[in-house]
C-alpha cells in the first residue's frame, strides 16, 4: 500500500531532520544585546510603520497626523490590528525578521514577545519611570530590562446601585468589613444578587488575585524565581471571595461575555460590578444616559488588611530588533509619553494616562468617575512579568472555578494552583 | 438539501399514491420538520441577532425576536473605511484559489488516476498523510518559509499556499478514477493526445466533483482567519474574517451585534453559490463516496 | 488557519477489478513526462508549502524548541521522542485525548444515527456550558448538528442506489419496515457506512472549533481536544511539545482508519 512508501519518506525526513538538529544549544544563557544608542533630540524623519490593536488601531492614525505635523519630515503609518491572536501575528514577525518599526503590546504579552529576543530595550534617557504609575511600569520590565514604554492604563473599581444604596441608608465600603453588609442592604432592597463576580471565564484571575493583594499576598518571590501561592496571606484573599459565593451575595455563575452584565445591573437584578473606565458608555446604551447620571455610584475598591490593591492593564509600545527606522520609532514613542500627548490622547480615545502628571488639569482632573479610577491607579498592581505567566492565568481560572463551584476549598485550590505553577515555572 | 429531501418524499408519495396516508407518514414528516427548525434555528438566531443592540444579544436568559430592531450594526459595519476593499480581497483570493484547484487539482488528479509514472504511489501517499495532519502544525514553519521568499503582505502569499489543495487532489482522482478506461482508451486510439483527452474526454465528465470542489475551497478560503491575519502587514491586505475580528473582538469583550452583523454578510455569499451549485454538489458527493 | 472543512472521502476500497496495466513499448517515456507536467504545478506547491512545512514541524517535535528559538532554530537541543513520552505524562494531555476519544466514540455513531434518521433532540434543561458533566455533550451536539448534512446527503445517494425490487421482495414476504432495514439496507450500505465513519472520524479527532468558540477547552478542561491542546500549547510557545500533540494526532487518525478499513471490508 502507499504506507509502507510513506513510511519510508518519513523516516528519510527523520533522519534529515537529526542532521539538522545536530548543532545544540549553547550552554551559556542566551546573550540579550545590551540596550541601543541613546535617541537624539532632533526631529524624527523617514516613515515610521507601527501596528496597534483594536479600537487604538483605528484611533491613532488621529494622533500620529499630529506628530507628523509637529516633524514634517516624518510619517506614521498605522496599521490596525485586530486583538484577536495578535500575539501569533508578533510572534510569526519575530521569526520570520519580517517586522514593522515599533508595536503596540498588551500588559501581559510583554514577557512572552520579549523572551523571543525580537524586542529592542529601550534606549536609556528616553523616558522617566517615575512619570509612569508604577503598575503600568511592572508590566514593561523583563530580566531586569525595559522593554516597552506605557501608553496607557486601565484599572477597575466598585460600581454600584447608588440609588438602592440611599434607599437602604448606607454609603459605600470602605473596608472588608462592611463589603458584605453593604452589598447585603442592597439585595434587601430587591435587588437578586450583590455583587457580581467572576467564577471560571477567562480573566477571572484579574478580579480575584486582587483580594489576594488585598490581604498582603505576594504571588512571586522577590527574585521572580518562583510562585509563591500557597500562602495565609493569598487563602485569606481566595476565602473572602468564596464567601460572596457561599453567602448568596454573588452568582455562582458569573459572566462569561462583555455586554452581558449590564442588562442585569440596569434592572437591578444584580446591584454592583467590578469593571474598568469603558464600564460607563455600556451602561449608557444598556440604561440611557439618565440611568448612569442618577442610578450609578462608583467608589474604589474596599480595603482588605494590606490595601485596596486593583488589578492594572493597559497598553504599551515596544520597538522590533529588525526595525527599519528604529531613531523615528523611538521618537514617536516619546512624544506619546509627553503629558500632553497623553492628555489629548485620552480625549481621542478615552483610554486614562499611564502619565500621572497629565492627570492634573482638565477633565482628568474635576470628573468625580475619573477621581475614583486616579485613587485605584495609585495602588493597582499587574500580574507578574513572565514568559509563562500566560499558561499560569489558565491554571488560576480553572482552580478559581473550582472554589466558585464549590468544588474544591481555597486551601486545596492554591495548593494545586502552587503545585502546577512551580511545575511551569517562572521560566527563569 | 432540503429540494431533494422534498424530491424524494414527493417520489415516495407518488409511488405509494394509491396507500392511504398512515400514521407512520405523520409522524415522519412531523421529525423531518422538527429536524429542519433544529437545523435552520442556529442561522435563525444568527439572523435575528444581527438587528438587535448587543445587550439583547447576550442577555440571560435569551431573547429570541428582538424587542427593538436596529439596522445599526450593518450601518456601523459597512461605514467602516476599507469594508469594501476587504470584501474584494476576500472574493479574490477565494475565487482565485478555486481556480487554481479547478485546474491543477484537476491535472493532478487525471494524472494519479489515469497515468503511469515513477513516485506515484509514493506521492499520493504523502498526499494521504497531508490530508490529516492538523493545519496547526505547520503554521510557523509555513509563515516563515513565505516570508522567506518576499511574499508577504502580497496576494500571492495569500492565495499560493493554498492554490492547490491535498483535498482537491484526492477528490479528483478518485472521481477519475470511476471514467471507465474504455473511453480514455478510445480517445487513444483516435490519436488524441494526453491534453486532448483531459480537456475533452475527461473535464466535461467531471462536473459534479469540480462543483463539489469549488464548494470546498471557496469556503476555506472565504472562511481562513488566521493565515491572512498574520500575512497581512497593512490593512489593505486583510480578508473579511480578519477585518470582523478587528471591528468587534476588543481588548475586554466582544461586540457581538458587529460581529452578527459581520456574519450574515460573510454567510451570505456561500448560501448563494451553494444554492445555484446545488445539483452538482450533491451528486458529485454521492458519486466520489460510493465506489 | 481554519482546518479545512471536515468532508474528506475516504480511499477507496478497490472493490473492482485490477486495472490493466497501460502497453509498454512507445509512447511510454512521453506519457511519463506527461504525467509529469499534469502534476506538475501540483507537485512544486505541494512540496513548497505542503511537505516542506511538515518536516520542518516534524524536526521541531524531537527538539526542545520554543518560541524563544525561533530566531535561532538550530541553536536547540535534539530530544529524541522526549516530547512524546512527557506527553503520555501530562495529565491535560491525557485529558485531552479522554475528550477526543469521548467526542469521537458519541459523537461519530451519534451524527450517523441523526444523519440516517433525520432527527434532533430539542434542547432545554441543564446550564449547558457552564456544567463539567454536560459541556462535552452540548458541543457534541453542536458538531451532530453542523456535520450530520453531508453524511446524510451520502446516505441519501447510498440509499438511491438500493434495489427498490429487493425490499419490496422483503416486504411480499412478510418482513415488516424494520425488519427489511435491518437485513436488506443495513447490509448494503456498509461501503457508504464506511465512507461516512472514515470522513467523520478524521473530522472528528481533529475537532477543534467548537472548543475553540464555545468554551476555550472549559470548563474545568472538559472540553479541551488534542487539537485544541496543541493550539494551547503553541500560545504558550511550547512548539516541541505543540508539534509532539499534533503527530500523536495524525497516528491515531491513521490508525483508527486503518482499524475501520479493515472492520468494515472484512464484513463486505
Amino acid at each position: 500500500m502507499f504506507i509502507s512508501s510513506v513510511a519510508k519518506t518519513l523516516v528519510g525526513g527523520m533522519a534529515v531532520a537529526l542532521l539538522l538538529a545536530g548543532c545544540g544549544r549553547s550552554d551559556a544563557p542566551s546573550a540579550q544585546a545590551a540596550a541601543g544608542n541613546p535617541i537624539d533630540t532632533l526631529a524624527a524623519s523617514g516613515t515610521i510603520t507601527v501596528w496597534a490593536m483594536g479600537t487604538e488601531g483605528e484611533l491613532l492614525p488621529k494622533l500620529a497626523a499630529q506628530f507628523s505635523k509637529e516633524n514634517p519630515g516624518a510619517k506614521v503609518e498605522v496599521t490596525a490590528v485586530p486583538w484577536q491572536d495578535y500575539a501569533k501575528k508578533v510572534q510569526t514577525a519575530i521569526a520570520s525578521g519580517d517586522t514593522p518599526d515599533a508595536t503596540m503590546v498588551g500588559a501581559v504579552d510583554l514577557a512572552a514577545f520579549a523572551s523571543t529576543g525580537g524586542l529592542e530595550k529601550v534606549p536609556s534617557g528616553l523616558v522617566d519611570h517615575n512619570a509612569f504609575y508604577p503598575g503600568a511600569v511592572q508590566t514593561t520590565t523583563f530580566e531586569g530590562a525595559e522593554y516597552g514604554v506605557p501608553w496607557y492604563v486601565e484599572t477597575r473599581s466598585l460600581f454600584y446601585r447608588k440609588d438602592l444604596a440611599q434607599a437602604a441608608g448606607v454609603s459605600a465600603p470602605k473596608t472588608w468589613d462592611e463589603y458584605g453588609p453593604f452589598l447585603k442592604a442592597l439585595q434587601k432592597q430587591g435587588a437578586k444578587w450583590g455583587l457580581s463576580l467572576p467564577t471560571g471565564a477567562t480573566g477571572t484571575w484579574q478580579g480575584v488575585v486582587p483580594f489576594m493583594w488585598q490581604a498582603g499576598a505576594e504571588i512571586m518571590s522577590a527574585d521572580g524565581k518562583k510562585f509563591t501561592f500557597d500562602t495565609p496571606e493569598a487563602r485569606k484573599g481566595l476565602e473572602f471571595y468564596q464567601q460572596f459565593i457561599t453567602s448568596k451575595i454573588s452568582s455562582p455563575n458569573g459572566p462569561v461575555s462583555l455586554g452581558e452584565i449590564e442588562p442585569q445591573f440596569v434592572a437591578g437584578s444584580t446591584a454592583a460590578l467590578i469593571s474598568g473606565p469603558w464600564e460607563e458608555s455600556l451602561l449608557k446604551s444598556a440604561g440611557g444616559a439618565a440611568f448612569v447620571g442618577d442610578k450609578v455610584g462608583i467608589a474604589p475598591l474596599p480595603s482588605g488588611p494590606k490595601s485596596n490593591a486593583s488589578y492594572i492593564g493597559g497598553g504599551q509600545w515596544s520597538v522590533f530588533k529588525d526595525a527599519k527606522n528604529r531613531d523615528g520609532a523611538w521618537k514617536f514613542i516619546r512624544w506619546m509619553a509627553g503629558a500632553e500627548v497623553q492628555k489629548t490622547w485620552y480625549g481621542v480615545s478615552g483610554d486614562l494616562p499611564a502619565v500621572q502628571s497629565a492627570w492634573n488639569e482638565g477633565k482628568l482632573a474635576t470628573d468625580p468617575t475619573l477621581a475614583v479610577f486616579r485613587t485605584q491607579l495609585k495602588t493597582a498592581q499587574s500580574g507578574p512579568n513572565t514568559t509563562t505567566w500566560r499558561q499560569v492565568t489558565a491554571v488560576l481560572d480553572a482552580e478559581i472555578e473550582k472554589v466558585a463551584k464549590g468544588v474544591s476549598s481555597p486551601e486545596a485550590a492554591l495548593q494545586e494552583i502552587q503545585k502546577r505553577a512551580s511545575a511551569i515555572g517562572t521560566g527563569e | 438539501m432540503t429540494t431533494t429531501i422534498a424530491n424524494s418524499a414527493a417520489a415516495a408519495s407518488a409511488r405509494s399514491a394509491s396507500r392511504p396516508v398512515r400514521p407512520a407518514r405523520i409522524l415522519l414528516y412531523g421529525a423531518l420538520s422538527l429536524g429542519l427548525l433544529a437545523t435552520l434555528a442556529p442561522f435563525a438566531w444568527m439572523f435575528l441577532g444581527s438587528v438587535k443592540p448587543t445587550g439583547e444579544i447576550v442577555a440571560n436568559p435569551s431573547v429570541w425576536l428582538p424587542r427593538s430592531p436596529t439596522l445599526g450594526n450593518f450601518e456601523q459595519l459597512l461605514s467602516k473605511q476599507n469594508f469594501a476593499l476587504y470584501f474584494f480581497n476576500s472574493t479574490l483570493v477565494a475565487v482565485t484559489c478555486v481556480a487554481g484547484n479547478l485546474l491543477f487539482s484537476s491535472m493532478a488528479g487525471y494524472a494519479f488516476a489515469k497515468l503511469e509514472f515513477a513516485g506515484k504511489r509514493l506521492l499520493f501517499g504523502l498526499v494521504l498523510t497531508m490530508l490529516i495532519i492538523p493545519g496547526v502544525t505547520t503554521f510557523v514553519p509555513l509563515f516563515v518559509l513565505v516570508s522567506n521568499l518576499g511574499l508577504s503582505n502580497s496576494y500571492l502569499g495569500l492565495i499560493l499556499p493554498f492554490l492547490v489543495a491535498p483535498l482537491g487532489v484526492f477528490l479528483m482522482r478518485q472521481f477519475i478514477q470511476d471514467i471507465p478506461d474504455s473511453l480514455v482508451e478510445a480517445a487513444r486510439l483516435d490519436g488524441a493526445g494526453e491534453t486532448r483527452i483531459f480537456v475533452g474526454v475527461i473535464v466535461p465528465l467531471c462536473r459534479p466533483p469540480l462543483a463539489t470542489l469549488s464548494i470546498l475551497i471557496f469556503l476555506a478560503q472565504w472562511n481562513n482567519f488566521l493565515w491572512p491575519l498574520v500575512i497581512a502587514q497593512t490593512e489593505d491586505h486583510y480578508t473579511l474574517p480578519v477585518a470582523l475580528a478587528l471591528f468587534s473582538v476588543g481588548a475586554n469583550g466582544t461586540n457581538y451585534g458587529l460581529l452578527l452583523a459581520g456574519a450574515v454578510t460573510v454567510v451570505t455569499p456561500i448560501v448563494l453559490l451553494f444554492l445555484a451549485l446545488q445539483k452538482q454538489f450533491i451528486q458529485g458527493i454521492a458519486n466520489t463516496g460510493l465506489k | 488557519m481554519t482546518a479545512l472543512a471536515t468532508v474528506r472521502s475516504a480511499p477507496s476500497p478497490s472493490t473492482r477489478p485490477e486495472r490493466s496495466r497501460p502497453p509498454r513499448s512507445r509512447g511510454r517515456a512521453r506519457r511519463t513526462l506527461i504525467a509529469w507536467v499534469f502534476c506538475g504545478p501540483f507537485i512544486a506547491l505541494f512540496a513548497t508549502f505542503g511537505v516542506w512545512p511538515v518536516l520542518s514541524s516534524l524536526s521541531m517535535s524531537v527538539t526542545d524548541i520554543t518560541a524563544r528559538d525561533i530566531r535561532t532554530p538550530f541553536s536547540v537541543n535534539f530530544v529524541g521522542l522526549g516530547h512524546y513520552t512527557a506527553l503520555f505524562g501530562d495529565p491535560n494531555f491525557l485529558r485531552a485525548a479522554l475528550n477526543t476519544a469521548y467526542f469521537v466514540v458519541v459523537g461519530i455513531p451519534l451524527t450517523m444515527i441523526v444523519a440516517l434518521t433525520l432527527a434532533v433532540v430539542g434542547i432545554h434543561g441543564p446550564d449547558w456550558l457552564n456544567d463539567p458533566n454536560w459541556a462535552m455533550p452540548a458541543l457534541i451536539l453542536m458538531a451532530v448538528w453542523r456535520h450530520f448534512g453531508i453524511p446524510m446527503v451520502i446516505f441519501l445517494a447510498g440509499l438511491q442506489s438500493i434495489p427498490a425490487d429487493l425490499l419490496e421482495a422483503a416486504r411480499v414476504d412478510g418482513a415488516t419496515r424494520w425488519q427489511a432495514f435491518r437485513s436488506i439496507t443495513l447490509p448494503l450500505l456498509r461501503p457508504t457506512t464506511l465512507v461516512v465513519a472514515v470522513l467523520l472520524s478524521i473530522g472528528y479527532l481533529q475537532f477543534f472549533e467548537e472548543p475553540f468558540v464555545m468554551t476555550s477547552g472549559g470548563p474545568l478542561g472538559s472540553t479541551t481536544s488534542i487539537s485544541y491542546y496543541a493550539y494551547e500549547q503553541f500560545g504558550f510557545g511550547n512548539y516541541g511539545t505543540a508539534s509532539a500533540a499534533s503527530y500523536v494526532l495524525v497516528a491515531a487518525i491513521a490508525l483508527l482508519s486503518f482499524l475501520q478499513f479493515r472492520i468494515f471490508r472484512a464484513k463486505a
